[in-house]
C-alpha cells in the first residue's frame, strides 16, 4: 500500500518505500516491458533497469504528480533505449515484411490466451511498428508525442502505425480474432 | 476506420490492467545494484571524509613547520609578571615594559656586565640539530630593574629546537637573567608573522625580560629538551607576583599574544615547541580467525594474509599522538562443506546358496545379489580473494623506557573498502562477490627502537571486522585478526 508517508520516504531515500513501490508497480511495468522486448529476459533487464533508475531519480521525483506515471514514463522510455541499443531497429518501409511473416492459425479460446496471443503478435512485429504501436494503440500517446519520443517525424509515426495496424489486421483476419 | 479503431482498442482493452509479476531473480539484480549504488555513495563520503582527515593532517603539519621555519627566535623567560594557574603553566601577561630610548643605556651595562655571562650549551642525546644554547647574562639586581622599569634586551642569536621550558625552584640570584634563542641555520624565507615588527637576522632587535630564574637544560623524550627554570624563594619573596612553585614551559609560552605587548617590546616569535611527526612504513601477515554458526557445518580456512602500511603519527605531546595513513592487506579464504549425495540402488555383493546331491556334491549355484544405496561424500569448496584499502584513525600512547626505546599503545579503527573475487565456485550454498564498506575495530603494540631519527619496530595488531567482506545467507560470522610485522619510522622534527 503506498501512501503519501511511503512517498515522503521515497523521496528521502528510504530503501523500504522503494521496496513498497517496487512490490506495488513491478508487475505492471513487467506487462510493458514484455510488449516493447521480443523475449522474457529482455523484459527483465529492462525492468531491472527502470527501477535502478527509478531509484536513483527518486529525488527528482515530484510529490503531486502520480507515481505510476512518473514510473511508466521511465520504463517506456528505458525500454526505448534498450531497443535501441539492442535492437539496433529501423523503422520499416518496405512492406515485404508482410510477405515474409507467416501466421500459425489457432483458435483463441479465453482473455489470457487472446492477450498471450496478441502479445505473440506484437513481437512479430518489427521493431519500429511494435514501438510506434505500443506507443500509440496502448500508451494513448499523440502521433506528435511518438514522433518526439523516438526522434522522427510525425508522419512517419503515422505510417509505422498504420503499417502495423494493416500489419496485424492481416493476422487477425486469418485469426479471426478481430472478427 | 471502424475496423482499425477495433484492433486499438482490442490490444487496449486486452492490455488494460495486465500485469505480470516479474521472477524474484529482477529484484534480487535490482537490490544488488542498489547496493552497490550506496556502497558508491558512502565511498563518496569515505573518501571525502579520509581527504579531509588528511588535509587537516597536511595542513597540521606545514603550520607546524611554518612556524618553526622563522629564523629568529627570541625566548624571555621573564617579564613574566603573573600567573593564570600553576598548574596550567600559564603565563597571562608580561608585565615588564622597555622604552626604546633606554635601550643604548641597557646595552652598555649589559656589556660590563657579560663578564657574568654564563653559557649553557647542551647537545640533545639523539639529535645533533637540537643544539641548545643559553646565554645568561647578569644585569642588575631586581631593584635597579625595577627602577629602569625592568628592561628587556636580547643577546646573541643561538639556535634552538625541541624546546620546552619546565620548572622548579632551586637556585637563587638577585641578578636578572636575559636569554635569546635563535636558529643557527638562517633560513632564507626568515619572515616574521608580525609585519609591524620586521626582523632582520642581523640586527636583532634588543628585547630585554627580566629574568630570576635559573636556567639548565635537561633531556626528554623524543630527543627534545627541557629548559628547567629555577627560582630561588627570596626573588619570590620580593616579586610578589613570582610564584616559586610555577612551572613555566614551552606550551605556555606559545599561548602569550605578542600583539598584547607594545611594539618596542615585541618578541621577533614566540618559541614554538615544535612536535615531532613519526612516518611509519609498516607490512607483515596477518592470520584471521573466523566463527562461523551455519548448519550443516561449513569450514572456514583463512590463509595468512600480507599487509602493508604507511601511516602518520602527529605527536600531540611527548607521549600522546594520532595517526592516520593507508593500509593494504589481501588474504585468501577458502570455504568448504561435505555434502553426501545418495546414489542409485546398486549390488553391494551376493550371498550365494548351493544346490547339493544325494552325496552332498554342489551340483549348481544360486547368487542372490544383496542391493544397497550408493553414497558419495563431495567437498564443496569456494574460495576468495578478499583485498581491502583502509584508512586507519589511531589514537597512541607512548611508554619510554629509555631515550631510544619506546612502546607504543595504539587504538582505534580502520575504514575499510573491501572487495573480493571468486576464484572458483562449486558449493551450492548462495555466496556473494561484494564490494563494500566495513569498520575494524583495532588495538595496536609497538615495540619502536630510535636510533636518531629513524627507527624500526615490532608490531602486533588485534582487530575484530565488525563486517567481513565474504557473507552467507543464514551464517553468522565473526571474524577477529592478529597482525604480525615490523616497520621503519622516520621521526620528522
Amino acid at each position: 500500500m503506498i501512501t503519501e508517508q511511503v512517498l515522503v520516504d521515497f523521496t528521502k531515500g528510504k530503501k523500504y518505500a522503494f521496496d513498497v513501490i517496487y512490490s506495488s508497480y513491478a508487475a505492471g511495468m513487467y506487462s510493458i516491458c514484455l510488449r516493447y522486448t521480443r523475449c522474457e529476459d529482455d523484459a527483465q533487464d529492462v525492468l531491472q533497469e527502470a527501477f535502478i533508475k527509478v531509484y536513483k531519480n527518486q529525488s527528482q521525483y515530484q510529490l503531486s504528480s502520480p507515481i505510476g506515471a512518473w514510473i511508466k514514463s521511465i520504463t517506456i522510455n528505458t525500454a526505448l533505449t534498450y531497443i535501441q541499443k539492442m535492437y539496433k531497429y529501423q523503422l520499416h518501409e518496405d512492406e515485404k515484411v508482410f510477405d515474409e511473416l507467416v501466421w500459425e492459425e489457432e483458435p483463441t479460446v479465453d482473455v489470457e490466451e487472446l492477450r498471450a496471443k496478441l502479445m505473440q503478435i506484437l513481437n512479430k512485429l518489427p521493431e519500429g511498428y511494435r514501438l510506434v504501436f505500443n506507443l500509440y494503440a496502448i500508451e494513448n500517446l499523440s502521433h506528435k508525442e511518438i514522433a518526439e519520443y523516438l526522434g522522427i517525424s510525425e508522419n512517419t509515426s503515422k505510417t509505422q502505425y498504420f503499417k502495423a495496424k494493416k500489419f496485424i489486421q492481416k493476422i487477425l483476419e486469418s485469426e479471426k480474432i478481430a472478427g | 476506420m471502424k475496423e482499425q479503431d477495433e484492433i486499438k482498442d482490442l490490444f487496449k482493452d486486452s492490455f488494460d490492467g495486465f500485469e505480470v509479476t516479474p521472477p524474484a531473480s529482477v529484484k534480487i539484480n535490482i537490490d544488488q545494484k542498489i547496493s552497490q549504488i550506496q556502497a558508491k555513495g558512502r565511498l563518496k563520503w569515505y573518501f571525502i571524509a579520509g581527504i579531509s582527515v588528511l588535509i587537516l593532517v597536511f595542513t597540521v603539519f606545514l603550520f607546524n613547520r611554518e612556524k618553526s621555519d622563522v629564523s629568529t627566535t627570541q625566548l624571555a623567560t621573564n617579564g613574566i609578571s603573573e600567573y593564570d594557574d600553576k598548574t596550567s603553566n600559564g603565563i597571562s601577561e608580561y608585565g615588564d615594559k622597555t622604552k626604546a630610548s633606554e635601550a643604548s643605556e641597557i646595552e652598555s651595562k649589559l656589556n660590563s656586565a657579560s663578564k657574568e655571562n654564563q653559557t649553557i650549551d647542551n647537545n640533545s642525546n639523539d639529535s645533533k640539530s637540537s643544539k641548545t644554547a643559553l646565554k645568561k647574562t647578569s644585569l642588575k639586581t631586581s631593584k635597579q630593574l625595577d627602577k629602569t622599569n625592568k628592561k628587556q634586551k636580547t643577546g646573541n642569536p643561538k639556535k634552538i629546537k625541541n624546546t620546552s621550558v619546565n620548572s622548579n625552584v632551586k637556585n637563587t640570584s638577585k641578578s636578572n637573567t636575559n636569554i635569546t634563542f635563535t636558529k643557527k641555520n638562517k633560513s632564507k624565507k626568515s619572515r616574521s608573522k608580525y609585519p609591524n615588527k620586521k626582523i632582520n637576522p642581523e640586527e636583532i632587535t634588543p628585547v630585554m625580560y627580566e629574568n630570576p630564574y635559573k636556567l639548565k637544560t635537561e633531556d626528554n623524550i623524543d630527543g627534545r629538551e627541557t629548559i628547567v627554570a629555577t627560582l630561588e624563594k627570596n626573588d619570590a619573596a620580593q616579586n610578589p607576583y613570582i610564584d616559586s612553585n610555577a612551572i613555566v614551559n614551552a606550551d605556555s609560552l606559545n599561548s602569550i599574544k605578542n600583539d598584547s605587548l607594545e611594539e618596542n617590546y615585541r618578541m621577533a616569535d614566540i618559541p614554538k615547541v615544535k612536535r615531532p611527526w613519526l612516518f611509519s612504513l609498516k607490512t607483515g601477515t596477518s592470520l584471521g580467525f573466523n566463527q562461523l554458526n551455519a548448519t550443516p557445518a561449513l569450514a572456514l580456512k583463512e590463509k595468512s594474509s600480507f599487509f602493508i602500511q604507511t601511516e602518520f603519527a602527529y605527536y600531540l605531546n611527548s607521549k600522546m599522538a594520532l595517526s592516520s595513513g593507508v593500509n593494504y592487506q589481501n588474504n585468501f579464504e577458502n570455504i568448504s562443506q561435505d555434502q553426501t549425495v545418495l546414489g542409485d540402488s546398486v549390488i553391494l555383493s551376493y550371498n550365494y546358496t548351493y544346490v547339493l546331491d544325494s552325496m552332498q556334491t554342489v551340483v549348481d549355484s544360486i547368487a542372490i545379489p544383496v542391493y544397497g544405496q550408493d553414497s558419495t561424500t563431495i567437498n564443496f569448496a569456494n574460495s576468495y580473494q578478499v583485498y581491502s584499502i583502509g584508512l586507519p584513525i589511531m589514537f597512541q600512547y607512548s611508554f619510554e623506557f629509555n631515550p631510544k626505546l619506546f612502546l607504543d599503545l595504539s587504538a582505534g579503527a580502520i575504514l575499510n573498502l573491501q572487495g573480493s573475487r571468486t576464484n572458483y565456485e562449486y558449493l551450492n550454498t548462495a555466496s556473494r562477490t561484494v564490494n563494500q564498506f566495513s569498520v575494524k575495530a583495532c588495538l595496536r603494540s609497538q615495540l619502536r627502537y630510535q636510533f636518531s631519527n629513524w627507527g624500526v619496530s615490532l608490531n602486533t595488531n588485534f582487530g575484530y571486522d565488525f563486517k567481513p567482506v565474504q557473507s552467507w545467507e543464514n551464517v553468522t560470522r565473526k571474524r577477529s585478526y592478529l597482525d604480525l610485522g615490523v616497520g621503519i619510522h622516520y621521526m620528522i622534527k
